[in-house]
């Protein structure tokens, strides 16, 4: 059963899976997997359940629930923790709610230059990068590990989601920042 | 109430936490009462990297365009880009408090753990494609190059210092240390240049505007004479 094999794959794998590879592994069309796929992530999104299977685009991973986390904690001890400054904060919630998205959109909202920001959320490898043929058109979004660090297995789950990622005025006024460029 | 620049992450948090301790709710009328404000406070900042000053600038001139047009009613069909200041800021209120909530989430440390990665034990060689040449070097350097979008250049200018209005001013106002009356003619004294010349004249209107002096001519082209207010 596909269900039960896709299971397997994301047991065993050691990093993050994608749907594509996963239709590859299985020889199976896509949309088949993410049906499998919405079987799989309500049996682990319970409460009780010790693993939970984290979403973040097209991309997959098992990962322990945020609630063990003391525990687990102990037992992995290589996380290394430093705290993030408050214009860290700031860019990593923006991305987190719009991402994937640009540098122009990202300074657009913030109002300041984020180049120097997002280079250092990059070697923290809390944000993802795509880059696009245009220089200065990549795209940016939160990584697994940031995900994991929030405990959180889709940004759906993300206070107030539907109104900051969707919001009118924000389209508009990034729209206007594309017209003056 | 002092507050240092080095505190705020940029322009829109400056404004917000203007427009907060006035107890104002974000609109225009708001902005352009805080437009002083803002600009007193970049005015206390002595040295700032220039990249990070032009975002502060920018906003600058955005407040003080609404400022004149709250002064002016008339400018008002001019442009209507002007709620944009607003808006953004209200948008960016949204992701700061959003930024609350999430720090909230990051403080519960509730997180989750994946498998490690196992360290690769392999050694890895560098074994470049048989096509790898330097013609395909070359290729990709030109098709980087020509990923690279072609800024406008904008022609430089350099501005040759003369003397600040701000230290006219306080010219002007030592002139009138001991004395009530003085002519333009006294102010101009020491002044080397025309463009000196303007910059005292800037000074003048800018000390009238402070109720600090008063101008008399008696007729056109004539003397002008300046007077210390009194206080």
């Amino acid at each position: 059963m596909l269900t039960s094999i896709i299971e397997s794959v994301l047991f065993v794998s050691n990093k993050p899976i994608s749907i594509k590879e996963l239709a590859r592994i299985c020889e199976r069309k896509k949309d088949e997997i993410e049906l499998a796929l919405d079987s799989l992530k309500e049996k682990y999104g319970s409460e009780e359940s010790g693993i939970n299977l984290l979403q973040n685009g097209e991309n997959l991973e098992m990962v322990t629930n945020p609630k063990n986390s003391q525990l687990i904690s102990g037992l992995v001890k290589d996380e290394v923790k430093s705290e993030l400054t408050r214009p860290q904060l700031e860019t990593l919630t923006v991305i987190a709610y719009r991402g994937p998205i640009s540098k122009l959109e990202l300074e657009q909202i913030r109002g300041v230059n984020c180049s120097l920001i997002l280079r250092n959320l990059l070697i923290k490898g809390l944000v993802m990068v795509e880059e696009d043929k245009v220089v200065d058109n990549n795209t940016y979004s939160i990584s697994m590990e940031f995900m994991r660090h929030l405990g959180i297995n889709s940004f759906e789950e993300l206070p107030n989601y539907v109104e900051l990622s969707k919001s009118e005025e924000l389209d508009d006024v990034i729209k206007e920042s594309k017209e003056i460029d | 109430m002092k507050i240092k620049l080095e505190k705020f992450e940029g322009p829109l948090d400056l404004l917000c936490q203007l427009i907060d301790s006035q107890k104002l709710d974000i609109t225009e009328v708001a902005l352009a009462e805080v437009a002083e404000q803002y600009i007193e406070y970049l005015d206390e900042i002595e040295e700032v990297n220039p990249e990070d000053l032009a975002d502060f600038l920018v906003v600058a001139s955005r407040l003080l365009y609404l400022k004149s047009r709250a002064l002016l009613p008339g400018l008002d069909s001019l442009d209507e880009d002007t709620t944009d200041l607003e808006e953004q800021l209200k948008l960016y209120k949204k992701f700061y408090d959003a930024s609350k909530l999430i720090e909230k989430i990051l403080d519960k440390g509730e997180m989750s753990f994946a498998r490690k990665e196992e360290r690769a034990m392999v050694n890895y060689k560098f074994v470049p494609r048989a096509s790898l040449n330097t013609e395909l070097l070359k290729k990709t350097l030109l098709g980087i190059i020509g990923g690279i979008e072609v800024k406008q250049r904008l022609p430089e200018r350099s501005m040759k210092e003369v003397i600040s209005i701000k230290q006219k001013i306080q010219e002007i106002r030592d002139v009138f240390r001991d004395r009530q009356e003085a002519g333009f003619g006294d102010v101009l004294k020491d002044s080397s240049n025309r463009k000196e010349v303007i910059i005292s004249f800037l000074g003048l209107l800018e000390l009238v505007k402070q109720r600090y002096i008063h101008i008399d001519q008696g007729e056109m082209f004539g003397s002008i004479v300046i007077r210390k207010k009194d206080i």
